[in-house]
């Protein structure tokens, strides 16, 4: 076998390992936001706080954007077009702090405290573990950014770009679930 | 001024309202089409001068050139516009979520479309099932 054959195939079985190592990291990460769904709902029952609805549905569509334009930077990539990959992971970024934004002003300067029971125990302990997943989220990004400006990947060898994308829809992927368990479930309280 | 030249100059400004707004919203489209399922740059206002070369060898190397780079354009558009078929379903689904709240759907109803929701990320973004796929590409 060939010195080119034989990296390659070494970065395959690598690329194996990694998904496989990357999922099983979602998995115990999915246990933790379990945890916190199971609270909200043993805690708060039928009932939710009133929070501010439209801010709601925009951040939630911002962070849905946000993995729209994650998803097209992969594929640029992979399609060679890395203009397009860069300014999507930068357009990502912005979407993601625009997301962090929406929640730390506008949700947590609200009238609800940290220290207001079960409520704010509940609505500050997930949307602020959600947060610090998009802050890790958008400083990986910047790193992946900063390596695909300086021509690291290509379209054939981008674990990196991969793992980061993942990691970003994860992020999307559980505010799937904490959006309706904050905002749509249950009886509005004042 | 008469009643029915008011008329004449209201039906006047209906009419230039609708058509503008009617050509407006064509280009609008078109843009948004561009950058959301085309290849991310917005169309050339002027096209690009094409120089076909005239020795035989020349024009054959050329067309197969061609050819290559409309068919990496329509790979290029088919995988973008897969992403952005997945964002107006996931966009729907939210809207649909939020408008069956209002209506009065169960807790369950609403557990339903998330979960539904997250099996699309799961499939189309997250490439779930590359993790046990036989081929080992990205």
């Amino acid at each position: 076998m060939s010195g080119a054959a034989s990296a390659h195939g070494e970065y395959r079985v690598a690329l194996r390992n990694n998904r496989l190592g990357l999922w099983l990291f979602f998995l115990s990460e999915s246990f933790l936001f379990s945890g916190l769904l199971v609270t909200r709902f043993y805690l708060w029952g039928n009932t939710r706080p009133e929070l501010n609805q439209l801010n709601g549905l925009l951040v939630t569509g911002v962070l849905l954007l946000s993995s729209f334009t994650m998803n097209r930077a992969e594929t640029a990539l992979v399609q060679n077009d890395r203009k397009t990959f860069l300014n999507c992971l930068l357009l990502t970024v912005a979407l993601g702090t625009l997301f962090l934004a929406g929640v730390v002003v506008f949700e947590w300067s609200g009238h609800i405290r940290p220290s207001d029971g079960a409520y704010g125990a509940v609505l500050f302990g997930m949307t602020g573990m959600h947060a610090l997943h998009v802050v890790s989220g958008i400083v990986f990004i910047l790193i992946v950014w900063n390596n695909g400006r300086r021509g690291i990947y290509s379209s054939e060898q981008h674990w990196g770009v991969e793992a980061c994308a993942i990691w970003w829809h994860y992020v999307d992927l559980v505010w799937v679930f904490f959006y309706p368990a904050l905002y749509l479930m249950g009886q509005a309280v004042q | 001024m008469t009643t029915s030249t008011m008329y004449a100059l209201a039906a006047a400004v209906v009419l230039i309202l609708t058509v503008g707004g009617g050509v407006g919203l064509a280009v609008l489209f078109r843009l948004t089409n561009q950058l959301v399922v085309g290849d991310g740059r917005l169309p050339r206002v002027v096209p690009e001068r094409v120089v076909v070369p005239t020795e035989p060898m020349a024009l054959l190397r050329w067309r197969r050139e061609q050819d290559e780079e409309r068919m990496a354009v329509a790979r290029r558009v088919a995988a973008y516009r897969s992403g952005a078929t997945v964002l107006v379903v996931l966009a729907a689904l939210t809207a649909f979520e939020y408008v069956m709240n209002l209506v009065g759907i169960s807790v369950f109803g609403l557990f339903v479309i998330a979960l539904v929701k997250a099996a699309i990320i799961v499939h189309y973004f997250m490439h779930v099932a590359t993790v046990f796929a036989a081929g080992d590409g990205h």
